[in-house]
């Protein structure tokens, strides 16, 4: 169980360091206006808020 | 705004955060903690938000637009794996009393006092230049928000005594030393500093959020308006996404890096989160809190930026929008606040920061080249280490001028965010050793040395230096040309990296040195027996920290010895609170000879004043280590092994034995269940058997006491008696039978064909309905169907479901019918036994099956028959693999099918 917790922190960890990095930013980093503000702000900061939400649910988890 | 006023501001600010600081200390003395929550916890982690978070975000995304905010996403991106480094390294900590990053890193190694000075010295170097932007922040927004003597502009008061940065920095090296040197505490804990640093960092983010929000939805008409107005220039057009040139995307890289190794050993986040850490679980609750702090303070950075440069005159500093543009709106209390908040950032991380750099100094670099050169004096460390606050008191007063002059000379021509990140810089160059320390057992003192130099060389070379060249302070052609004019040499593009940024280069130049000789050194030397017993703790602290505390290396020392070395380096009366703590192990050893366990109480207390290196110092002159080999380390290190997986042994068996006594227990209760039940079975039967009997013995009597008894009446009698035989021989024989069906789990498998069955069974119950005036009908178009149960079983079967239906049949004009058909093919026969009569009442449905239920029919006074012929037709059934059912209403009757297959 605990082996498992971890493994899938680890997992949270290198699947965010792959979206935040090139070249999958490249994707998202586009002279583009989504919900009236600029695709890559708003990339960025949405994946800022679920790596925020997932650690909080493996918080959950941990009791 | 007067200056005057402003000053007065920050000093009742000041006097504010004294004031919590006081309040938080007095609390926490008093059991009644304000900083023992995780939320307090998480808001001190915050102090990672400095001046160039507050004022240098907006100057930095001026420039690469987003690109700001990878400092700030690189830890939210460690937070799912930043708990259980953090936990590994508050767990040692507070197993060895550990007070500083640099105290962490030499003990790691064997306390080894070279790489606590070598520590020292990366940290003296990387975080002085980091102070000096605070200082520069206070500076220039104070001569921001107080534009009236224009002439006497910051940065060109050359007189001392006019220069105002000069003055809050002496403020603020009052102000520390006032929250950090009260007192002398073993652990270092600060619970009032604690307190007035989350109070900051409340105030940080609202004045953040409140110029932002201002910008955004007064300045400007919400989000959008402002990004489609940044379409409108190019300057702006440039800042909506990342910069995709290769220099750029490894500065997005080696940034984020940077920021996740710098939010855990920076000296004051290790001293936030590590040394005032109360409670470990507190780590977990952070990790998801700290992150969502950083994004609140992200949201409104690029909207500004977009609004200072589309709004504010060309001339203003980017680095400064965040207060220049309430100001440009007039909005002087807004400008208060911010300049406030600004205040809050600076003045948090440069007391935590100096507190932290006081304790690495003189702990790890003061203390232990003191002892190593004044060996012969006892007297000169006792008056070191009874003067350790004072000493502590200078080095605050002299790091803090250090960094004004590195702001006099330096840091006026930079951006902010260009000196932070140097240094990140210097900080990263720790991550080798530390991070491998934790999880390689091998990682050896004397790689970590190589690597800390190597690194830190490669780091000096490429950022400091430069830096001072393109400051003036040096010759600059060193920049262009390299080192000795050297090609190769050239500090931004170290050994030909071209296309990277200055960041990028040092940062890559120095891990690969860095991690390079770590590894390669620690894997070709071996380690020092005191080393592999620190290395064994670190890597498995999981396992010490469960246990007592482990000392494998036994060691030798006089008590009386021991306490007047207390007594020396702590004063007698923290020396007598210390021996009363621990007095009752003390009194009973007889002798002078110290126990394993004063001495590594008293190990630990100097250690945590005065740092690991030093304590081992201080103590070597007294204690006498026995002096062992390798080898033989090695074996009690196996030993010590053995007997964790002995004990981890035994608690498995423990387990297993603890599983089988359940499982007997259950077994147990089963038993005592059937036991019941057959004592239950007996009673129902012998009740049963004596019902009869009674009736016959009564007749009996009748018959033998009367003479004159009328023959017909006697006749009459006769076949009662007779009836009630029958009715005993038919018990006895089912109870035979449900016996049998009970000990025979297995079916004899046979098969019979069911017409011949039902012909035979209708035969024998003709004459029942007859008596009873009953129709009984036979509905069967194939005459093959065969029922895989034996013909003795089935014939039993329907003679009981068809004697039932007899039985309860309408008595006026009853109906039984039997009838077999195939419920889909040829393998599922469904026979059906119908009657016409009352429905079975509802208290009945349930338990029909089950022994001696006998449904009570409304007609007869007393059932007739033994309740267990429904029982035993369910268990053929089930034997064959059939199914039983029945349905049951008031309009209909009553209709059991059997269903096979």
């Amino acid at each position: 169980m605990l082996q498992k917790r971890r493994e899938s922190r680890w997992a949270l960890f290198i699947i965010g360091l792959v979206l935040i990095n090139f070249p999958l930013l490249s994707v998202f980093n586009k002279n583009e206006f989504i919900f009236g503000v600029p695709l890559t702000y708003f990339y960025l900061f949405s994946l800022w808020m679920s790596m925020i939400i997932f650690t909080y649910i493996m918080t959950l988890k941990q009791k | 705004m007067g200056a005057g006023w402003v000053i007065l501001v920050s000093l009742l600010y000041l006097v504010l955060l004294f004031l919590i600081a006081l309040l938080g200390h007095r609390l926490a003395k008093a059991g009644k903690s304000i900083v023992n929550n995780p939320y307090v916890y998480a808001l001190s982690l915050t102090v990672y938000c400095t001046v160039w978070t507050f004022y240098g975000s907006v100057g930095r995304a001026t420039q690469t637009g987003l690109g700001f905010a990878a400092v700030y996403l690189g830890p939210a991106l460690l937070a799912p794996v930043w708990y259980m480094v953090m936990r590994k390294i508050i767990l040692i900590s507070k197993q060895l009393r550990i007070t500083s990053i640099a105290d962490f890193i030499s003990s790691r190694y064997g306390k080894s006092t070279f790489i606590g000075i070598l520590t020292t010295v990366i940290l003296i170097f990387g975080i002085i230049p980091y102070i000096s932007i605070q200082l520069k922040a206070i500076g220039i927004s104070f001569d921001l928000i107080t534009p009236s003597d224009i002439t006497d502009s910051f940065w060109d008061s050359s007189a001392f005594y006019r220069d105002k940065v000069n003055y809050f920095t002496i403020l603020l090296a009052l102000f520390t030393i006032l929250f950090g040197t009260r007192s002398l505490d073993p652990n270092e804990r600060h619970e009032g500093l604690i307190a007035a640093i989350a109070f900051e960092s409340i105030i940080k983010l609202i004045a953040f959020l409140s110029a932002g929000i201002f910008v955004v939805y007064f300045v400007f008409d919400g989000m959008t308006d402002v990004f489609t107005k940044a379409t409108s220039t190019e300057k702006t057009f440039k800042l909506l996404t990342l910069d995709t040139s290769e220099t750029a995307k490894t500065s997005w890289f080696w940034v984020l890096i940077l920021s996740a190794v710098s939010v855990m050993f920076l000296p004051r986040q290790f001293h936030v989160s590590v040394v005032e850490n109360t409670n470990i679980s507190y780590v977990r609750q952070a990790s998801w809190l700290f992150p969502l702090y950083l994004f609140l303070i992200c949201i409104f950075v690029l909207p500004i930026a977009i609004g200072g440069l589309l709004v504010l005159p060309e001339s203003s500093d980017p680095d400064m929008f965040v207060l220049s543009l309430p100001m440009h709106f007039g909005q002087g209390w807004l400008a208060v606040l911010v300049y406030i908040g600004g205040f809050s950032a600076a003045t948090s991380m440069v007391v935590v920061s100096v507190i932290s750099l006081s304790i690495v100094v003189s702990n790890n670099l003061l203390m232990p080249v003191l002892l190593k050169t004044r060996t012969a004096s006892l007297n000169g460390y006792t008056f070191l280490a009874q003067r350790l606050l004072s000493i502590r008191r200078v080095i605050i007063v002299v790091i803090m001028f250090l960094a004004f002059g590195f702001c006099k000379s330096v840091s006026s021509s930079f951006p902010l965010v260009s000196i932070g990140l140097i240094s990140f810089a210097a900080i990263l160059q720790l991550a080798p050793a530390l991070i491998g320390g934790l999880f390689w057992s091998r990682a050896n003192e004397k790689g970590a040395i190589s690597g800390l130099m190597a690194g830190f060389f490669i780091w000096f070379i490429c950022l400091p230096i430069p830096t001072l060249a393109e400051a003036g302070i040096i010759n600059q052609s060193l920049i262009t040309e390299g080192y000795f004019g050297i090609n190769a040499f050239k500090p931004y593009a170290l050994f030909g990296l071209e296309n990277v940024d200055s960041i990028s280069n040092a940062c890559i130049w120095s891990m690969i040195f860095n991690i390079g000789l770590f590894v390669i050194v620690s894997l070709v030397t071996t380690q020092e027996v005191d080393e592999l017993a620190q290395a064994d703790m670190y890597v498995n602290i999981e396992k010490y920290s469960t246990l007592p505390d482990i000392e494998v290396l036994k060691k030798e020392a006089s008590v009386q010895k021991l306490k007047q070395l207390l007594v020396r380096y702590l004063g007698a009366s923290k020396a007598r609170n210390h021996l009363q703590d621990f007095q009752g192990k003390l009194s009973s050893s007889q002798n002078d000879q110290a126990s394993q366990e004063f001495i590594q109480y008293i190990e630990k207390i100097l250690t945590g004043a005065f740092g690991a290196a030093s304590a081992k110092l201080l103590l070597s002159a007294d204690i006498r280590q026995e002096n062992i080999s390798l080898k033989q380390f090695n074996e009690i290190i196996n030993q010590t092994k053995e007997i964790l997986e002995y004990s981890h042994a035994l608690e498995e068996k423990t387990e297993e034995l603890t599983q089988t006594t359940n499982e007997l227990a259950a077994l147990n209760h089963r038993l005592k269940e059937l036991d019941v039940m057959k004592a239950e079975f007996i009673s129902t039967v012998t009740h049963e058997l004596r019902t009869p009997i009674t009736t016959i013995r009564s007749f009996s009597q009748i018959l033998k006491h009367k003479e004159n008894i009328d023959p017909k009446q006697k006749s009459e009698f006769l076949s009662i008696v007779l009836k009630e035989c029958d009715r005993i021989a038919r018990l006895i024989n089912q109870v035979l039978e449900v016996e049998k069906l009970e000990s025979v789990t297995l079916s004899d498998e046979g098969n019979s064909n069911f017409h011949n069955i039902a012909t035979l069974a209708l035969k024998r119950l003709q004459p029942i309905a007859d008596e009873k005036n009953a129709a009984l009908i036979y509905e069967n178009k194939d005459q093959d169907i065969n029922i895989p149960l034996s013909e003795d079983k089935l014939l039993q079967v329907l003679l009981n479901l068809l004697s039932n239906a007899l039985k309860f049949c309408n008595p006026e004009n009853g109906i039984v019918k039997l009838s077999i058909q195939y419920l889909d093919n040829i393998n599922h026969p469904l026979i059906c036994v119908y009657n016409n009569g009352q429905h079975i009442p509802d208290e009945f449905k349930n338990r029909i099956f089950e022994k001696f239920t006998q449904v009570k029919d409304g007609n007869l006074a007393k059932p007739d028959g033994s309740g267990l012929g429904l029982y035993i037709t369910k268990k053929i059934i089930e034997q064959g693999g059939g199914k039983i059912n029945f349905s049951s209403n008031a309009t209909q009757g009553t209709m059991f099918t059997i269903e096979f297959g």
